[in-house]
């Protein structure tokens, strides 16, 4: 996104002959109605913009929810504005002109992050929903075997017999599509780092 | 002595008087002296009358003293003691004629009365004299010029034919007189004249037209053109000829269509003169024309200034004001730094990336030339969008020397505003253009009037630095205003003018704001002003204010 319409066809005329599609922005709103498609992207922003600041669109981005990852150029850029950059989560703060390297390592770099960023989110969107499936009372007896303790233990401590114990976490080992009880804690602690709220 | 004749013997005495009266009068017109004709007039009454003697006295200048006019016949001292009287009624009977305007008759002095304050009878009596008649004589104009006077030795009274010889000769005098006092007066004028001509610092000149002859011309004409006036004479054309070349023909097609009557002066007309030495001086001339009863002209005067030293003087402030100008423009440019560093940073990084672009469509395998043409096309188009603000830059730094060129107002103010745009960017202006389209071309200096335009812009920017309540405008207009000026206008949503005067924010050093000398204002309106346009400031409909001007069309 840039105002300077020569910069935008620059820009876009340099990723196409890396191979990349790209497409060009002028203002801020372009962007926000702008379909996006499901594949990795980046931004690639100039600070100046008519009526607005990159950085502060930026910010305004990350506050919507868009991690959408951005590299910044710039004609003027300073250090407390490239820090600010960095700090806001820019992949690179480039000052013009910015050469062909520079331009699609950064863009590269971004891409790959978005593309881990998006894999993740797919990854923990999954477990999302196979700890969905899971029942109130499977998911305790899930949260006391994670905590290590034995099918009697379980059972006494909820009130229940040994052998109903062991069929839930049959169940949850079904659902959780895990083989072991390692696996299902290397499980959980992921959903956990992922999801603000505990398991149970 | 005179006597009163028959009819006959009066026409035999008139006839001789006729030819008396037609030679003094012939006196007066060939230009014979005063006092030859008025001793004449003396003379001649005296042989014509007999035993008497004739006197004129005059008036003088200051209209209250008897002055000597002739007395052919009398005493020396006797009219020695008549001069100097004071005219009125008491000092004599000629003081008392002129002073009453009318004939005064003493038949006989010795029993006379009047006069007594001042002794005159004894005096008259001393030098013989028993009779006195003084009649007043009068000019054209009914002002008295004087007294002619007839005295006897015995006591007399004038006889009617006495009476018609008085009458006549009376008006002869008085025509003797005026004319010579015309004369004299004509003398003097003429005499003011060349004394001042002489030795006024101009050059005065009466040249007649056909044949072209140079009938005056003062002698100045030496100092200034370094030729003598006797040159001048012998050739009047060195007048034509030694005008600059440069400024030859339109001061001849001046003249001439001057001459011919055309609608046009020959008032404050300005050229340059080359001296023999090749020194250049210059001059103002202006002419008067003078016309034969059939209105064809015959006669041109004039007179010619050197205003060299004014010329050369309004030629260093003219350098002045531009170097200033060009100060100021430097001065204003610097505060556009970063955004004129932008305006060139840009095309560049396009130039760059296009380039890199171009070489990747070539180095691929196989190479894809179609693209590679379209990125190298790109590059080159913002390689000269580059040059062109540099160009642009390059004219609004260049040195201070101005020129009067033809241009497009709109295209001159489109250049400048490319040159803020990123600083209106910056300071979240929205900067507005209407432009009146087919303009007729502007006369003056481009980079001026571009000065004059970014400065406007530069203080609207200032203007709305404060202002977060609405939104930041700025519009540049262009208009036809009359026939002969285009109108240029900024308008901002600023803070407005309120509590300014109008006219001093154009006097110099006048400022509000912290930054700034408060020359823009001052500079841009003495530019306008040096084209010939004008530039002011109102008050703007709702929040702001708008300056406008008005440049000269071609």
């Amino acid at each position: 996104m840039d105002d300077d319409p020569s910069i935008r066809d620059a820009v876009r005329g340099l990723l196409a002959s890396a191979g990349l599609r790209c497409e060009v922005f002028a203002a801020t709103h372009e962007f926000l109605g702008a379909e996006r498609l499901d594949a990795p992207a980046c931004l690639v922003l100039d600070v100046r913009l008519a009526g607005m600041n990159g950085l502060d669109f930026a910010e305004q981005l990350s506050a919507r929810g868009d991690q959408i990852p951005i590299v910044f150029i710039s004609g003027v850029g300073t250090i407390p504005m490239s820090v600010r950059a960095i700090r806001g989560g820019a992949v690179e703060f480039l000052p013009k002109p910015v050469s062909d390297d520079a331009l699609l390592s950064a863009v590269a770099q971004a891409l790959a992050r978005d593309d881990a960023a998006r894999r993740r989110r797919a990854h923990d969107q999954a477990l999302r929903i196979r700890f969905g499936k899971l029942t109130a009372r499977e998911r305790d007896v899930l949260s006391l075997v994670v905590a290590g303790r034995l099918n009697k233990q379980i059972a006494a401590q909820l009130g229940t017999a040994e052998q109903t114990v062991k069929q839930q976490r049959g169940r949850v080992m079904r659902k959780l599509e895990v083989q072991s009880v390692a696996d299902l804690v290397r499980l959980v602690v992921r959903y956990e780092a992922a999801n603000p709220t505990k398991v149970s | 002595m005179l006597v009163e004749t028959t009819d006959g013997g009066y026409r035999k005495r008139a006839e001789p008087l006729l030819a008396a009266e037609k030679q003094l009068l012939e006196m007066v017109a060939r230009g014979h002296s005063m006092p030859e004709i008025l001793d004449a007039i003396c003379r001649l009454v005296e042989t014509t009358a007999g035993g008497c003697y004739c006197s004129v006295v005059l008036i003088d200048p200051s209209g209250t003293r008897l002055a000597h006019g002739a007395a052919p016949s009398l005493p020396v001292s006797f009219v020695t003691s008549i001069i100097g009287r004071p005219v009125n009624e008491d000092s004599g009977p000629c003081a008392m004629a002129a002073y009453l305007d009318e004939q005064v008759v003493s038949a006989d002095l010795t029993t006379e009365t009047r006069w007594a304050a001042y002794e005159w009878c004894p005096m008259a009596l001393a030098h013989g004299l028993k009779a006195c008649w003084s009649t007043p004589i009068p000019s054209t104009t009914g002002k008295v010029l004087g007294a002619f006077a007839l005295y006897f030795n015995e006591p007399a009274t004038p006889t009617l034919l006495h009476q018609e010889l008085i009458d006549q000769f009376t008006h002869i005098a008085s025509i003797a007189i005026d004319s010579a006092r015309t004369r004299s007066a004509l003398q003097e004028s003429e005499e003011r004249f060349r004394r001042m001509a002489d030795t006024i610092q101009d050059v005065i000149w009466i040249t007649s037209l056909d044949p072209e002859r140079v009938l005056y011309c003062s002698p100045s004409f030496e100092r200034i053109w370094g030729l003598s006036v006797e040159a001048l004479v012998r050739n009047p054309r060195l007048w034509t000829d030694t005008i600059h070349p440069d400024d030859r023909a339109r001061v001849i097609d001046t003249f001439a269509r001057w001459i011919a009557g055309e609608d046009v002066s020959y008032h404050d007309v300005e050229f340059r003169i080359v001296q023999p030495d090749g020194q250049i001086r210059w001059i103002n001339e202006r002419g008067v024309l003078t016309r034969d009863e059939r209105g064809a002209p015959t006669l041109v005067s004039g007179i010619s200034t050197d205003i060299t030293a004014r010329k050369q003087a309004e030629e260093a402030l003219h350098e002045m004001r531009a170097a200033l100008a060009h100060v100021a423009r430097a001065a204003t440019l610097g505060e556009l730094t970063a955004s004129i560093a932008h305006e060139v940073n840009q095309p560049l990084a396009a130039v760059v990336m296009n380039g890199n672009a171009c070489l990747r469509w070539l180095n691929a395998g196989p190479p894809n030339i179609g693209k590679a043409r379209e990125a190298a096309r790109r590059a080159t188009r913002e390689g000269q969008r580059a040059a062109d603000v540099i160009g642009r830059l390059q004219g609004l730094f260049r040195k201070a020397e101005t020129a009067k060129t033809e241009m497009d107002v709109n295209d001159a103010i489109a250049d400048v505003l490319t040159l803020t745009r990123t600083e209106m960017q910056r300071k979240r202006i929205v900067l507005r253009t209407e432009f009146a389209p087919s303009l007729r071309p502007v006369v003056g200096d481009r980079v001026q009037l571009q000065q004059v335009v970014l400065n406007l812009i530069i203080n609207a920017a200032e203007a709305l630095a404060g202002v977060d309540d609405r939104p930041r405008d700025i519009t540049v207009t262009t208009a036809r205003h009359d026939d002969d000026h285009v109108l240029i206008a900024v308008s901002d949503s600023g803070m407005g003018l309120g509590g300014v005067d109008l006219e001093r924010i154009f006097e110099p050093f006048y400022t509000k704001k912290n930054s700034g000398m408060g020359m823009g204002l001052s500079i841009a309106r003495s530019i306008v002003e040096s084209y010939g346009g004008r530039l002011w400031a109102t008050p703007r409909v709702g929040p702001g204010a708008t300056f406008r001007f008005t440049v000269p069309l071609s």
